[in-house]
C-alpha cells in the first residue's frame, strides 16, 4: 500500500473527540466536583448558598452530558477507524490525537467559556482568576502542541493490512 | 512552526476577547433571565465547536479503497 493511500484522518480524529471527552471527564471530575471551582455558572451565579450550588450542579450536569456524548461519538469513529484497512493502528498517533484532544478542549472551552461568554473562571475565588484562566489555556496549548508533535511522528507507521502482508 | 504560532495566538487572544462586552452581557442576560434552552446552548457551545472540528476532520479523509 503506497504511503499516500494510507489514511490517518479517522484515528486523529477518534482521538481527538475521545481525548476532548475525556479531558471534559477530567475537568469535571477534579475541578467541578474535588475541587469545587469552575463550576459552569459561577460567574454569573456565585456558589454561594444551597440553591446557587444546585443550579451551577444543574449545569454542570448538563455539561458532562454532552461530554459523555462526545466520548461515546469518539468511541464510534475509533471502532469504524479500526475496521479500515487504509488506517494506521499507531499508537503514537492515537496517543498524540488523545493529548490534543484534550488541549483543544481546555483552548476552547477556555476561550468561549471563560473569556468571550464570562460564564465562569478556572478559580473564581481567586485574588486574580485571569492569571488561572491563562495557566488553564497555556496548559491546553501545551497539550495541542506536544499531542500533535506525537500524531506528526507518527505518519510513518505502516497500515493494518501492509504490517499483515510483510509478517 | 504553525503548533507554535498558534499557540501564541491563542495565548494573546483570549484576553483580548474580553472586549467583547456585548457578547457577554448577552450571556449574562440568558442566564439570569432563567432561559433554559439558551442557557444549555451557551453551556454546550464548546463541546460544538469540537465536535465539528472532530467530524471535519473525520470525513475529509474518509475514502475507503
Amino acid at each position: 500500500m503506497s504511503p499516500d493511500r494510507v489514511r490517518y484522518g479517522p484515528l486523529v480524529a477518534a482521538g481527538v473527540l475521545l481525548g476532548a471527552g475525556l479531558g471534559g471527564f477530567v475537568d469535571g471530575i477534579v475541578l467541578h466536583q474535588i475541587a469545587q471551582v469552575h463550576n459552569l455558572l459561577s460567574a454569573r451565579i456565585p456558589v454561594t448558598d444551597l440553591v446557587s450550588a444546585k443550579v451551577n450542579m444543574l449545569w454542570d450536569g448538563v455539561f458532562h452530558a454532552g461530554v459523555w456524548l462526545l466520548t461515546a461519538a469518539g468511541l464510534g469513529m475509533l471502532w469504524r477507524a479500526g475496521g479500515r484497512p487504509d488506517v494506521p493502528w499507531s499508537g503514537r498517533t492515537f496517543v498524540g490525537a488523545l493529548l490534543a484532544g484534550w488541549g483543544l478542549f481546555n483552548v476552547v472551552e477556555g476561550v468561549i467559556d471563560h473569556q468571550i461568554l464570562g460564564l465562569h473562571h478556572v478559580h473564581e475565588y481567586a485574588e486574580n482568576p485571569l492569571v488561572w484562566d491563562l495557566a488553564f489555556l497555556a496548559f491546553g496549548a501545551a497539550l495541542l502542541g506536544v499531542g500533535w508533535a506525537l500524531v506528526r511522528s507518527g505518519k510513518g507507521d505502516a497500515a493494518p493490512r501492509e504490517r499483515m502482508r510483510s509478517a | 512552526m504553525p503548533v507554535r504560532r498558534l499557540v501564541f495566538a491563542v495565548l494573546f487572544a483570549a484576553p483580548a476577547a474580553q472586549a467583547c462586552p456585548h457578547c457577554r452581557i448577552e450571556a449574562r442576560v440568558v442566564v439570569l433571565d432563567d432561559r433554559p434552552v439558551e442557557t444549555a446552548a451557551l453551556v454546550l457551545a464548546p463541546l460544538f465547536v469540537v465536535a465539528a472540528l472532530g467530524a471535519a476532520l473525520y470525513a475529509s479523509d474518509r475514502h475507503v479503497p
